[in-house]
């Protein structure tokens, strides 16, 4: 990822834009912070919020017109906030914090006819930048001058305040008649601003048309005018502040011989692109009335708590990931950018680019579609080729892999019984994993059902490669199964999973497929309906979010059936925690999005997706898949419990091994050297070893390595053995009790990636 | 990791089984993504064969781990 793509990325997140009242405030004054320290009751905060961007407060904010609450998104839920009330409320009842900063005088001059509103934050501005400012007023009193100008009343000791406050930053006063002469005589000691809010237009040599209206320069070289819009002189104060601001851009960059015309487009109201959803917000009227008392603080605080904070936000509100880090997608592209462009040091958005779920639900929610799922999985792949991916962010899914791609479990079979093979059943993995009797039962039916003969594939889809950022290895994964499928010919596929039917579509997108649920929908008086529970969930896995025809014909199947729907399902189906190997990454994440998919389903769930059952059933939820309904095993489906590892990768090698000797009359696996150790666990080991992801056979390895070697510890208290061996880059330790027909009572075991090197019997070096 | 910590299995009286003799502390260096560190530990003085306690490699060490990883 390069500066100019990250650039673009960030350009799609809205979060940071100005919220709607700040975009419509000619001064851009940050009304949403200024609600928000008032209904926490912060006058203070409040007042700096508004002295931030809005100048001469004191006089501005007591008469400013609110343009803002014309913007104000509450409109549509109740009435705008009032702000321009809680801004007056801020201003009578908190004062300005420190003295003026004068800041050092860099020999920078301009000159003011006038004492209007425009004039007056000219002479702000142009001050908080190093200028000595020069204001010319009518008459003996500088206050009683700018008091007539104003369009509002304003206590004349706020003005006062005001103008000493001016003096402070480095504003003189002078008594002048503003005439030609004055002009004249002005212009040739340096820029002059004239505040038409205040001053006549016969002052002018030029007519008003020649005045530029978006740079305020005049024909004349260093004159500037302001407080009118075209020939219109501005009545609103908020506008002449505008006018002034604007003014005082042009003078600096006349001053430093700058363009007057560049990069403009931020200043007075401008667009916002913030979006804000209104989803869930109830309509509050305002509390402010005409008749509320100006200074009941309690009354403020409820109006101030109106405001609803607007920002976008709408992606992290519906991802526990995006939630759980802590900020936003625009914030999470700067950080991966940064992550990748370290060079010595700690990466530290390593966990954040592998603990997204890779749903895909942000993007279909951003108004944007900002990419967070390409966005990590490109860092992943970038990861991967640059040798940075954290070792054991991904091991235990990739070896999953590699288990599903060895003889163990692979398996690509044509129809037993007749030549040609119009079709190939591909159940996955994981269900094959979790489900092996209703794999077994599935391609039964289909076999009864299908003309044309029917092929099975027993084999990984890669969905793990491809989520880890190992490309290589997902494109091992294809040619392997394409080569492999080959030599049936080209038979339709039929695919149970949508993760499966992602990957393939990865693989070739011109493949013939179709998933088992189209087929099912086809033949749906061939399936018995009686197990079906009324009033279920149906839980969408995130994976069939862009797969219309098989959601689609899932309803079908149950068409006449009592069905719940959670909150969020179809084509944003939140995703149940095992997408992206999260699980893996990073637990506690794919735990909690697993919580949260259970607690929006009323009722018990039923999905069609093994991952998606064994996640919602791991967190408490009864879940059953659709599998169980038209092919029920023993017992209640719904409160089966979820498949442990050790026991996923069994199931997998005994499905072949049955298939094989059943279907096609094959001999069975050969048996591992160590698959007659047996194991015995309680149930707090078994929960603790499978947290670990330890596999029995890893254990058992351990145990057959130690009686072969001896390389063993015994402990004579406890009268247990703690063998270790290292298998891969992990070194498993397995605490046991002494064998009894080949039946290991297992304590504890731990794993560690680390090495073990030189031993030595010194206690010190 | 500190050089020379000391790490012990939390409870029990451990010897070799191959060489039935009680273990006793010595060192061993454990290495990581091209990183090495020294760890006292309890060893077989005979085989040198060294026992890394489950707390060690659930806990310090698999901390040093990620921190390496990510580096």
């Amino acid at each position: 990822m390069d500066q100019s793509e990250l650039r673009e990325l960030e350009y799609k997140c809205i979060q940071e834009e100005w919220a709607f009242c700040r975009a419509a405030c000619p001064l851009h004054v940050d009304a949403r912070s200024l609600c928000l320290a008032l209904q926490n009751g912060d006058t203070d905060k409040a007042r700096a919020v508004v002295d931030k961007t809005m100048p001469i407060a004191g006089i501005l904010g007591r008469i400013c017109e609110a343009p803002c609450e014309t913007a104000c998104k509450r409109n549509e839920a109740g009435g705008a906030v009032r702000i321009g009330r809680l801004e007056k409320f801020c201003l009578r009842t908190a004062a300005r914090k420190g003295k003026p900063m004068k800041v050092p005088d860099r020999g920078r001059r301009a000159a003011v006819i006038g004492c209007g509103i425009s004039c007056l934050v000219l002479a702000h501005d142009l001050a908080r930048k190093g200028y000595r400012i020069q204001v010319y007023y009518p008459g003996d009193d500088p206050e009683e001058a700018v008091s007539q100008v104003l369009p509002w009343k304003v206590p004349d000791e706020e003005i006062s305040c005001e103008l000493t406050y001016l003096q402070g930053l480095g504003v003189d006063f002078h008594s002048a008649a503003w005439d030609k002469a004055l002009l004249q005589a002005l212009l040739a000691q340096g820029p002059v601003y004239v505040g038409l809010d205040a001053v006549s237009t016969t002052i002018l040599t030029c007519s008003l048309d020649q005045v530029d209206a978006r740079t305020l320069a005049a024909p004349e070289k260093g004159l500037f005018v302001g407080g009118l819009a075209g020939k219109e002189i501005l009545q609103r104060a908020i506008d002449q502040a505008a006018s002034g601001r604007a003014a005082a851009v042009s003078l600096d960059r006349y001053t430093q011989q700058a363009s007057l015309t560049a990069d403009r487009g931020k200043e007075g109201p401008v667009p916002t692109r913030l979006v804000t959803s209104l989803q869930g917000v109830k309509d509050v009227p305002p509390v402010l009335s005409d008749t509320t008392d100006k200074d009941d603080v309690q009354a403020i605080q409820q109006e101030a708590a109106r405001c609803m904070a607007c920002e976008c936000m709408i992606c992290v509100r519906h991802c526990p990931y995006l939630e759980t880090f802590g900020s936003y997608p625009k914030s999470y592209a700067r950080q991966i950018y940064n992550n990748e462009s370290i060079v010595k040091g700690s990466r530290q958005a390593n966990t954040l680019i592998n603990s997204c779920m890779l749903c895909g639900l942000c993007t279909t929610l951003c108004p944007n579609d900002f990419p967070m799922a390409d966005l990590c999985l490109g860092a992943r792949q970038r990861m991967v080729n640059k040798g940075k991916m954290p070792p054991s962010a991904h091991d235990f899914a990739l070896q999953d892999l590699e288990f599903s791609r060895s003889e163990e479990f692979f398996l690509v079979r044509g129809d037993p019984e007749q030549i040609e093979c119009a079709w190939l059943f591909f159940p996955g993995c994981q269900l094959c994993a979790t489900h092996p009797e209703q794999v077994e039962a599935v391609y039964a039916w289909l076999r009864r059902n299908l003309d044309g003969g029917i092929g099975l594939a027993l084999a990984c889809c890669g969905a793990p490669a491809y989520w880890g950022g190992r490309q290589k290895t997902f494109q091992a994964v294809a040619r392997q199964l394409q080569s492999a499928v080959q030599e049936l010919g080209v038979p339709k596929w039929i695919v149970t999973c949508p993760s499966c039917q992602q990957m393939l579509e990865h693989f070739d997108p011109f493949l013939d497929r179709i998933s088992l649920w189209e087929v099912f929908s086809q033949y749906r008086a061939e399936l018995d309906m009686t197990h079906f529970q009324p009033q279920t969930c149906l839980v969408d896995p995130c994976a069939a979010s862009n797969l219309p025809k098989m959601r689609q014909a899932v309803r079908e199947l149950l068409q006449d059936q009592d069905l719940l729907e959670p909150g969020l399902n179809g084509s944003t189906a939140a995703c149940c925690g095992y997408g992206g190997l999260v699980t893996n990454a990073n637990p506690d994440i794919a735990a909690r999005a697993a919580r949260e998919r259970a607690a929006a389903c009323q009722g018990d769930a039923l999905t069609y997706c093994a991952m998606c059952r064994d996640q919602l059933v791991r967190s408490g939820k009864r879940a059953a898949h659709l599998l169980d309904i038209f092919f029920p095993g023993k017992g209640d489906a719904y409160s089966r419990p979820s498949t442990g590892l050790s026991a996923s990768r069994g199931n997998r090698r005994q499905l072949k091994d049955y298939m094989l000797q059943t279907v096609w009359n094959e001999q069975c696996l050969a048996d591992s050297n160590f698959g007659s150790i047996s194991l015995h666990m309680s149930e707090t080991t078994r929960d603790m070893v499978e947290k670990r992801r330890i596999l029995d056979s890893d254990i058992q390895q351990v145990i057959a390595h130690a009686a072969e070697h001896g390389q063993l510890f015994y402990d004579t208290q406890s009268k247990s053995y703690l063998g270790s061996l290292q298998l891969g880059q992990v070194t498993f330790w397995v605490q046991y009790g002494p064998g009894e027909n080949g039946v290991y009572e297992v304590y504890t075991a731990y794993s560690h990636r680390m090495e073990i090197g030189k031993v030595s019997a010194e206690e010190s070096a | 990791m500190k050089v020379n910590q000391q790490f012990r299995p939390e409870s029990g009286e451990w010897e070799c089984a191959k060489c039935k003799i009680p273990l006793q502390p010595g060192q061993v260096k454990l290495q990581y993504l091209n990183n090495s560190f020294t760890i006292g530990v309890l060893v077989c003085p005979q085989c040198r064969q060294a026992l890394i306690p489950e707390d060690t490699a659930t806990g310090k060490m698999l901390e040093v781990e990620q921190l390496l990883e990510d580096k």
